[in-house]
């Protein structure tokens, strides 16, 4: 599937320019905060929203201004919007029996997508008496069965609670991988982003902003709008020192701080250049005793002392103060680790920036 | 204000509110009890078979149910637009649509008289049909009393209805037209049954828009209102009552209806 240069207005709101391509058989994640149209581009891709410019091509077929029963694409919405008068059968079935399907193909795909989805004893019941996770199993087999070119998604577990969101991240993907459908799904939730997305696009204020492998976007984020929308701790507005091209590496000096780290170059930069950096808390290394020390992280060890320690699920937070300059930083350390570090408040330790994780944000920065 | 403030605070409040609501429902028992007593049932049964109530309850159900369905087959694609389309002007068409809930049906209906001794009224009366004084004028003040009420109530079940029903039907396939019959149209049904109830109620009790268009000749253009009219006008309150008692009978009939229907008291 792919878009180009799309535009479409609803209302007041305004979708301006939006280019996206998804491979076919993917699990596309669109990740970003609510309100700002990713419910509006889903329609418009569904059909809903006339496009003013732009091209919307599915399997290289020009689709941008075909009505939504001819596009062969699936949407389950937020809430599913099963249809209450009609049970969980007949809502599984509505979109063969548009196609005029035989009454027993139907039963047939009825059964096989009930039995899938887990829900071939729920089959009888209307709507109204299922739980949320069985209405989105039911959405998402009346969605499927159609045999679509593309499912979309809107925030399908946005109203679930915890233990059943974590059984749907793996049930979502399985069944993806199964139908060879191409997944377009959209969250604000950033765990939910980095566990299903094959490739994730960050949609922010009617455009996307940076489209990629979630690696990429994990760490690599391409503006500081970006890098504030996924949470990331670490930012620092800097000045390119120098770089030595023949190594590949640089050095970024903080603004009105003195503290000096080196980092790969992977982009045009010049001596004297302001930018923002940043480098994730899990990127961040404390230095045991003794241990020697990698070349990578040489000309970024820095002393500093533990502030607080946060403990939360899988690891723990640190806010770490270095000692010459002030400069905090937040640093995440798996409970493995902390438990054989044996760290306490207010101890001074040595950290080091790994060199190939910190990042430069490209462009003048601010 | 001390004596409003806590226990006997919250005791005067529901004494003050449950007392009005008291006080409304025995002012309208009262009402229609004083009237069962007055009524002569051998006086209602022989006013019944009479041949004048006989033709202006034949004439209400009938100028009614004509009035009523016309006023759903505009009022469902009317307030369904209403509700889910912009347009330029939405808020003055909505205004608009209301008039005939807010005018007096007497003013209605002398507004309906004067267009029909307009040009287009009197060409209209000439080459196609006659509505002044006659049967369709029955028809067309009650169609346009109930139409208003018709939409109001069906534009607020559109409303509440879901709009990702309409927009899933059809990327399972169907067209505008299906997507509105197979899905908004039946998930909106307790709403159109309870609209068409109550069109069709409205449609029986008219009186005053009936009255001024068609006028109130016997055996003619007497329906079981304007039947009421003419036999207190004419001092046979007997009679009077005993139409009144047949009219009352058929609303208290259309609410059962409308509750059973619709399975729930049906709020305006």
């Amino acid at each position: 599937m792919e878009i180009r240069g799309v535009h479409a207005k609803v209302g007041e709101f305004e979708l301006g320019g939006i280019d996206l391509k998804v491979d076919e058989g993917k699990y596309f994640i669109l990740l970003g905060p609510t309100g700002v149209g990713k419910t509006i581009l889903l329609e418009t891709l569904a059909g809903i929203h006339r496009v003013v410019r732009g091209q919307i091509c599915i399997d290289s077929q020009d689709v941008t201004h075909l009505p939504p029963e001819e596009r062969r694409i699936s949407y389950v919405p937020q809430d599913y919007a099963l249809f209450p008068n009609m049970n969980v059968r007949e809502n599984i079935a509505f979109g063969l029996k548009m196609k005029k399907v035989t009454k027993s193909q139907i039963e047939d795909a009825v059964g096989k997508y009930a039995n899938r989805l887990g829900i071939a004893h729920l089959l009888d019941r209307p709507p109204q008496q299922l739980s949320g996770g069985e209405k989105q199993r039911v959405a998402l087999a009346r969605a499927l069965i159609i045999r679509p070119r593309l499912l979309l998604m809107d925030e399908p577990l946005a109203a679930l609670d915890q233990a059943t969101r974590r059984d749907f991240w793996v049930m979502l993907k399985e069944v993806q991988r199964e139908f060879g459908v191409t997944f377009i799904h959209v969250t604000h939730d950033l765990e939910e982003a980095f566990i299903l997305g094959e490739r994730i696009g960050v949609f922010i204020n009617g455009r996307i902003v940076q489209s990629g492998i979630k690696e990429e976007i994990y760490k690599r984020p391409s503006s500081l709008g970006v890098a504030r929308f996924l949470g990331i701790k670490n930012i620092f507005r800097g000045i390119v020192q120098d770089m030595d091209l023949r190594k590949g590496v640089g050095r970024v000096t903080i603004k009105g701080k003195g503290l000096t780290f080196s980092f790969e170059l992977k982009a045009r930069l010049g001596a004297g250049d302001e930018v923002d950096f940043l480098i994730r808390p899990e990127e961040v290394m404390v230095i045991r005793e003794g241990k020697p020390i990698k070349e990578s992280l040489k000309g970024n060890i820095f002393e500093g002392e533990i502030r607080k320690i946060i403990e939360r699920e899988t690891h723990h937070t640190l806010l770490l103060t270095e000692v010459g300059q002030g400069v905090t930083f937040e640093v995440d350390i798996p409970n493995y680790v902390m438990r054989n570090l044996k760290l306490i408040e207010n101890q001074r330790v040595k950290a080091a920036l790994r060199r190939e994780s910190l990042w430069i944000i490209p462009g003048k920065g601010g | 204000m001390k004596a409003l403030k806590g226990m006997k605070g919250n005791r005067l409040f529901r004494a003050a509110t449950l007392g009005c609501l008291i006080a409304l429902v025995g002012f309208f028992l009262i009402t229609i009890l004083s009237l069962a007593l007055y009524v002569d049932w051998e006086i209602l049964l022989s006013t019944l078979v009479s041949r004048e109530i006989f033709f202006a309850i034949r004439l209400s159900l009938f100028t009614a149910t004509i009035a009523a369905g016309l006023a759903m087959v505009f009022a469902i694609p009317a307030s369904y637009a209403l509700s889910k389309t912009e347009f330029w002007g939405k808020n003055v068409v909505d205004t608009l649509l209301d008039i005939p809930i807010v005018v007096s049906p007497v003013a209605f209906g002398s507004a309906l008289l004067i267009f029909f001794n307009t040009a287009l009224g009197t060409f209209i009366e000439t080459h196609f049909l006659r509505f002044v004084f006659e049967v369709p004028g029955i028809i067309l003040a009650q169609f346009g009393v109930a139409t208003a009420l018709a939409i109001r109530l069906m534009k607020s079940t559109f409303d509440s209805i879901d709009p990702r029903y309409e927009v899933v039907a059809r990327t399972l396939g169907c067209g505008v037209w299906k997507a509105f019959f197979k899905v908004t149209l039946p998930v909106a049904k307790n709403g159109v049954v309870a609209a068409g109830i109550l069109a069709w109620a409205r449609a029986v009790g008219e009186y005053g828009a009936t009255v001024t268009l068609a006028g109130a000749m016997q055996m003619k253009t007497e329906t079981l209102p304007i039947a009421i009219y003419l036999n207190i006008a004419s001092a046979q309150v007997d009679k009077a009552v005993a139409v009144t008692f047949i009219l009352i009978s058929l609303s208290a009939v259309s609410l059962i209806a409308l509750r059973r229907m619709t399975g729930r008291g049906y709020s305006l």
